[in-house]
């Protein structure tokens, strides 16, 4: 046993020895290689990498972007293998303290299987280079990397940083980053999907991207807006860097990129020069299996025709006409929608089959995924709007209205974010879902309800179209425009009975809000579901007599386990309303009032059925700081009872985007507060407005009547897309409702 | 179909899960305990009844070396159900964690699983050091759960125990710290804080591996858990706790000194600085750049000062030793960045290189309240530069930008220092300023238009904000500056339009700053029958500085620097109208603070003048209601209206 113990011992130091000095020479071998590649890198005569110069016009910006290259390679290594690298090489300008602090850490991806490399170099006024050595830097958690650090394609899982050494104001930081891959793919592989704007946080003179690709890769690209068109180039190389025929490159050049300028309620794929790229590598067997769009010589940089988007969006139908593995939903739902409401009209029917998908889905996939060791595993809160895949939804539709003998077609249209048709270049930019009897019918989520139609395809182009026997027969398609959603079904109604107490320092505050259309999202998922998701469980009651939640099973044991069971199960629920009460409050909070106390709260209607399509709930609370003393009288902050007002910075007066705001909505408010005895309001003639313009209104109607002071207000987004040229309605009327949020009255004592 | 059996198999185990959570698994009188408990604590979530930190110092004859042992033995209930414990334990290169173990109520062993693993702790403002962090965590099902744990902590170089605190996060209901120390160690105990707490000590003795031990106990009971608290002065100001002073010891007749004196401090310091200085010739040049044009000392010694602080960014490296040992001063010229040590080092240097007698200096800033009296690394925590010049002694931190020549920052000032000087060392302290030094002044001349008030206002930054602002203002670009400077002296309030807008001294730190501007605030008269209610108040200063529940707070507040207030508004009162009220005057005066308000008639005007003063910038624990009622009441005269009649 000894022996064995020394044997083991020796063997191992041996190996560690041995791989001691493998590292050691590894590392050396690695600081040569890269010290060649800096050389290579930054030795090369690209003129545009020799610019020292920004603009004059440029010279009050915090840094200038002087030059900047991005290089992706997919090539094949053989042995099915293939290589994709990605090099990256920006020289920036650091003109203020700001950029300097900004560029005074450098962090880059440090992962030990891959063939990663990093140079750095500063370039002094009067043009002497430093070389930055890489070795002073220190492993850094992935939460403390800036997004602008990480690479597009590479995602590592050990990071490093460094603090750039004699990094001064005047300097040009010239750095690169090559990265590169090795993968044996057994089918088709997409690399990630990129779309972005040209301009950047400093402006850029000079910006390049160029791709390397064989034959059996596939890219999409196309540019919008101004930017310029991918241009294709001379043969390419192979991994070892020689020219091969079949190897093609492509490239596009911008120059002059001022910076990225933010706006309120911008599009900015639709507004600003944009680019949109992927590669995929797919094998010519799968060529017309993938759901990818491609073009099958290899570049896709065209619009895309109808057909191509039907072929691809629905691409292996059988395999997917199911949600999350449960392949019995679409027969499940039409069992139930024939035994228990055959003689229902065909709408009726639909409508049924969607919210028994949905209870289907719910209780098999997420509720059991809520009760899982997962949901807290990976922070995933069932709680918030999760909605199921459109296409797969679409496919379990269509195949349970078959089984009805119910005539559909299918819908696909585009996101709003993404413009029209002629736009698209990837599945992602779609909505599919359903048309039958009539009504478009899209996937649910756990709150949404039966008109549900996602408020990003609103007023967008559609196309529809009939299923067909063979997927590869041409079928008519159909164009529509999907209608836009109106103010008056977006509204979020609040009623509040208001009184005061003695001493006028506390307000209380009985309120009921009715919440329409889009206004419920955001705001189900925290006043619906207190416990993971309590909702599911009334589904569950609602499809299933029978069923009987756990916590409702009679308790077993003795008198004392049940009595321990019972107290458990007790201070469990105080625990749970207390931080309820805690959430809700914090919500109030945020409407830029002082809450000072958090009563009751009452859910009349969830929203999440036909029958009752609005979220209601009744709260009572109580506010302070609303009136505060004024020699003998008090003032009433009584605009303030409408929350805090969206106000526009004198920056966003002026305006250079088209505006498109979510959805049309209106917020209303019905006030009636109770005048404490002996007081009597005065200056409520002041607040009394009306504004109306054609993007919005803000109306404000106050009086007093029997003893009460009747308030009611109207705040309108009364379109979802308008031109930059409007920007003065929103500007009037967004004013208008900001002004009465700062408004007062004065309680005057008799 | 695959797919499907995870999840019928997650289900079933889910709903096993719920099943067995109602087994109850307590002793029935903890249950009884943990509901008294939890009524007289209801927001905390568990207590340790009891937490015994018992500190051994054996002495490894393999390294030849004492090390410390601390044996941390706790028993947590819990008031509530369902709760996670945490205890965070933190490690560096000089400590390792080891050996934790926990039972349940029945005294059975219960897993830990990889608890005492630690991770990368990132302190903030630190770029990279070698703490570590481990999260000892424990699931409480039920309200009465208990959980006794130990582990031990392990400091391989006694020098670096320096301190024990009774206080943890959580609610504790006896505490005791014990000493078990050996004959042959001469150690000592710093009582820090311990006025208002009734902490007892004992003494005893103990035989150990056949040695006699003395042992001193320190038992606290009923102790607050330290939540986060806002603007919090830290512990070692307001907690009550022990220095440790571990000065020599004697083994195997071999003595071994530690820091029995200052003396000591200052040796094992000054051999860190030893070989710091490179050379100048790197930065030689610079020097004589920033002197040779200037006319006298002063000058000669400010341009080299800001040089540093404009051109030397602030990068800390914590890392073992280099927690104490400055970086050469070439390193830090040539890299253009360092931590307070490093930037110490070469302005010391550089001074040196033009011809001026400075000094490296040792100092703790104000966070630390200890003085150079007691022998501990606990003492410091930052470095900066001494220079001699015509006998006079001037404190030169490199690490804060914006402040001038013979001004020093509110964290430093008052601070005992160690300054280098040869074999010996010197004691002086920082020069202190009074509240007056960081006045910031505001003057506003109203008068109303169409119910808008319209005039002109100056406002004026000396001091601690003068230098925060300088700062501030260094790292917005050009483009960005009117916005920037418009937003902040409107407080980004949407009502306030500011014109005209003229700034001094922002780019010249020997300078206040100054702004001019024209203003306009809308939505601050009411008008209802006939009569104008006026609020003239505009920036609000300390309106949301009310501490929320002060009777659970235990460190002082620390506002960041002393406070000087001091506004006046005027509004002309229009020649029809007279005034019918204006707000009560505010009078509050005491050791900590003071704010006075008053509203005056003079002829045709009416002047609102604000003082607002925070002595030493702490408001302490006794005087926090006073401090909240005081806010409470200026909040009500900034709500209040002036009112005007007919």
């Amino acid at each position: 046993m000894r022996y064995k113990l020394i044997l083991i011992t020796c063997v191992f130091t041996l190996a560690s020895l041995s791989y001691g000095q493998q590292g050691r020479v590894a590392k050396l071998r690695a600081e040569v290689k890269n010290k060649q590649l800096n050389d290579e890198v930054f030795n090369d005569d690209d003129a545009d990498f020799l610019v020292t110069e920004a603009p004059e016009k440029w010279k009050d910006e915090s840094a200038v972007v002087l030059c900047q290259k991005y290089y992706y390679s997919f090539v094949e290594k053989g042995g099915s293998k293939f290589v994709n690298k990605e090099t990256s090489r920006r020289r920036i300008m650091i003109l203020d303290d700001a950029a300097l602090e900004y560029y005074s850490i450098y962090y880059y991806k440090h992962n030990i299987y891959e063939d990663n490399k990093i140079g750095i170099k500063i370039i002094k006024p009067d043009g002497k280079e430093q070389e930055v050595d890489l070795s002073s830097s220190v492993e850094v958690g992935i939460n403390e990397i800036p997004g602008s650090y990480r690479t597009f394609y590479s995602w590592g899982n050990k990071y490093k940083k460094l603090a750039i050494p004699n990094l001064e104001k005047g300097d040009i930081l010239d750095y690169y980053q090559i990265y590169s891959d090795e993968s044996k793919p057994s089918a088709s592989y997409a690399f990630n999907r990129f779309t972005f704007t040209l301009a950047g946080r400093y402006p850029i003179l000079k910006q390049k991207f160029f791709f390397n690709v064989d034959q059996k890769f596939n890219i999409s690209f196309r540019s919008y807006n101004g930017a310029p068109e991918l241009v294709e180039g001379d043969a390419g190389v192979n991994r070892n860097g020689k020219v091969k025929e079949d190897i093609r490159t492509f490239s596009f050049e911008d120059d002059n990129r001022e910076k990225y300028k933010d706006e309120h309620w911008k599009l900015e794929y639709i507004e600003d020069a944009t680019v949109k790229f992927q590669v995929f590598y797919i094998p010519p067997s799968l060529t017309n299996k993938v759901k990818h769009f491609i073009s099958e010589d290899g570049l896709l940089n065209k619009e895309l025709d109808y057909e191509d988007i039907r072929m691809r969006l629905f691409n292996d139908e059988a395999q997917i006409s199911n949600m999350y593995g449960q392949d019995k939903f679409d027969n499940d739902t039409y069992s139930y929608v024939n035994r228990y409401h055959k003689d229902k009209s065909d709408l009726e029917k639909i409508e049924v089959a969607y919210y028994y998908l949905r209870y289907l889905y719910n209780k098999n996939v997420l509720l059991a995924f809520a009760n899982s060791y997962y949901s807290s595993q990976y922070n995933i809160d069932v709680k918030k709007e999760i909605f199921v895949d459109d296409v797969r939804f679409a496919n379990t539709m269509a195949s349970i209205l078959k089984k009805m003998k119910i005539d559909y077609r299918y819908v696909i249209a585009v996101k709003n974010q993404y413009g029209s048709f002629k736009n698209v270049l990837f599945p992602q930019e779609l909505v599919a879902g359903i048309k039958a009897e009539g009504k478009y019918i899209f996937a649910f989520s756990q709150y949404s309800t039966f008109d549900y139609i996602p408020s990003n395809i609103r007023g967008s182009e559609a196309i529809l179209y009939k299923s067909m026997p063979s997927r590869y027969e041409k079928v008519p398609i159909t164009e529509e425009t999907i209608p836009n959603s109106q103010f008056s079904k977006n509204e979020v109604l609040t009623e509040q009975n208001i009184t005061l107490n003695e001493d006028l320092t506390i307000l209380n505050v009985k309120e009921t809000t009715t919440r329409s259309g889009y206004q419920k999202s955001d705001h189900q998922s925290y006043l619906i579901a207190d416990d993971k998701a309590s909702y599911l469980t009334k589904d569950h009651i609602r499809y299933d007599p029978r069923y009987r939640p756990i916590e409702e099973k009679p308790l077993r044991g003795n008198k004392v386990r049940i009595a321990e069971i019972k107290r458990q199960k007790e201070a469990e629920e105080k625990e749970k309303k207390k931080k309820r009460y805690e959430s809700l409050k914090k919500y109030h909070d945020g409407k830029n009032y002082e809450l000072d106390e958090y009563l009751d709260f009452e859910l009349i209607s969830d929203g999440r059925f036909s029958d009752s399509t609005k979220l209601v709930v009744k709260e009572e609370y109580t506010l302070k700081s609303f009136i505060n003393k004024a020699g003998r009288n008090y003032t009433f902050n009584i605009g303030n009872l409408i929350g805090g007002q969206f106000q526009l910075d004198k920056e966003d007066l002026e305006r250079i985007a088209d505006v498109n705001i979510n959805f049309p909505k209106a917020y209303k408010y019905k006030i009636k507060i109770k005048l404490p005895d002996g007081y009597v309001v005065s200056g409520l003639d002041q607040i009394n407005s009306e504004l109306d313009n054609n993007i919005g209104m803000f109306k404000v109607t106050a009086k007093v009547e029997g003893g009460y002071i009747n308030l009611t207000s109207e705040k309108v987004y009364k379109i979802q897309k308008s031109k930059k040229e409007d920007w003065s309605g929103y500007i009037e009327f967004l004013d208008a409702a900001f002004n009465f949020s700062q408004k007062k009255v004065i309680l005057k004592k008799q | 179909m695959y797919l499907k059996k995870i999840w019928v198999c997650l289900f079933i185990l889910s709903i096993t899960l719920q099943a067995n959570s109602q087994i109850i698994r307590i002793n029935p009188e903890d249950g009884l305990l943990a509901d008294q408990l939890a009524e007289e604590h209801p927001e905390d979530d568990y207590v340790s009844l009891s937490t015994k930190e018992t500190y051994t110092f054996p002495y490894s004859t393999k390294d030849q070396e004492l090390f410390s042992l601390m044996t941390y033995d706790e028993t947590i209930l819990s008031l509530k159900e369902n709760k996670s414990f945490i205890k965070y334990e933190f490690a560096d290169d000089k400590t390792s964690l080891l050996n934790l173990r926990a039972t349940n109520y029945k005294k059975k062993t219960i897993p830990t699983y990889g608890s005492l693993r630690t991770v990368k702790y990132t302190s903030s403002g630190i770029f990279h050091d070698d703490l570590e962090t481990a999260n000892i965590v424990f699931n409480f099902s039920t309200r009465g759960d208990r959980i006794n744990y130990s582990y031990e902590k392990k400091i391989s170089d006694i020098r670096y125990l320096t301190k024990a605190y009774f206080h943890t996060s959580y609610l504790c209901q006896e505490k005791s710290i014990s000493f078990v120390i050996p004959s042959w160690l001469d150690i000592e105990f710093v009582e820090q804080n311990f006025d208002g707490y009734d902490i007892i000590k004992s003494e005893s003795t103990e035989v150990v591996k056949r040695q006699g031990h003395k042992v001193i106990t320190y038992t606290l009971k009923n102790i607050k858990g330290v939540k986060n608290e806002a603007y919090s002065a830290g512990y070692s100001l307001s907690l009550p706790h022990i220095i440790i002073l571990a000065k020599k010891y004697s083994y195997n007749d071999k003595s071994h000194e530690l820091f029995s004196t200052t003396a000591d401090l200052y040796k094992w310091y000054s051999s860190l600085v030893t070989d710091v200085y490179k050379d100048n010739s790197s930065y030689k040049s610079i020097v004589e750049s920033l002197t040779k044009d200037a006319k006298t000392d002063k000058e000669k010694v400010e341009n080299i000062f800001y040089w540093v602080q404009d051109n030397i960014r602030y990068i800390a490296f914590e890392d073992g030793i280099m927690g104490f040992k400055p970086a050469s001063d070439d390193d830090v010229f040539t890299k253009k960045y360092g931590d307070c040590k490093g930037m110490a080092n070469l302005l010391c240097q550089m001074l040196k290189t033009a011809g001026y007698d400075a000094r490296l200096t040792w100092l703790g800033t104000r966070r630390i309240p200890y003085s150079y009296d007691i022998p501990s690394l606990a003492v410091d925590n930052h470095m900066i530069t001494t220079l001699i010049l015509d006998g006079e002694r001037y404190f030169l931190d490199g690490t804060e930008k914006g402040v001038s020549f013979k001004d020093y920052a509110h964290r430093i000032q008052g601070q005992d220092v160690m300054i280098q000087d040869g074999e010996n060392y010197i004691i002086d302290t920082v020069p202190e300023f009074d509240h007056k030094h960081n006045a910031a002044k505001a003057s506003l001349e109203l008068s109303l238009k169409e119910n808008i008030l319209v005039g002109k206002g100056t406002q004026e930054f000396n001091g601690e904000e003068k230098n925060r602002l300088y700062r501030d203002f260094k790292y917005v670009t050009k483009t960005e500056q009117d916005v920037v400077t418009e937003k902040y002296l409107s407080n980004s309030n949407k009502n306030i339009t500011l014109s005209n807008l003229e700034s001094k001294g922002l780019e010249n730190r020997n300078q206040k700053i100054e702004f001019n501007y024209d203003i306009e605030i809308s939505n601050k008269v009411t008008e209802a029958g006939g009569e104008l209610y006026i609020n003239i108040e505009k920036d609000y200063d300390f309106a949301n500085l009310e501490i929320e529940k002060p009777e659970e707070r235990v460190t002082d507040l620390n506002l960041g620097s002393k406070i000087n207030i001091e506004k006046t508004t005027t509004l002309t009162i229009p020649e029809n109208l007279k005034v019918d009220y204006t707000p009560e005057d505010i009078n509050i005066n005491n050791d900590d603070f003071s704010i006075i308000i008053t509203f005056k008639i003079k002829g045709a005007v009416i002047e609102y003048n604000k003082s607002i003063n925070v002595k030493n910038g702490l408001i302490h624990v006794k005087n926090i209601d006073e401090w909240n009622k005081a806010i409470k009441k200026l909040n009500s005269t900034y709500k209040d209206q002036i009112v005007l009649i007919k």
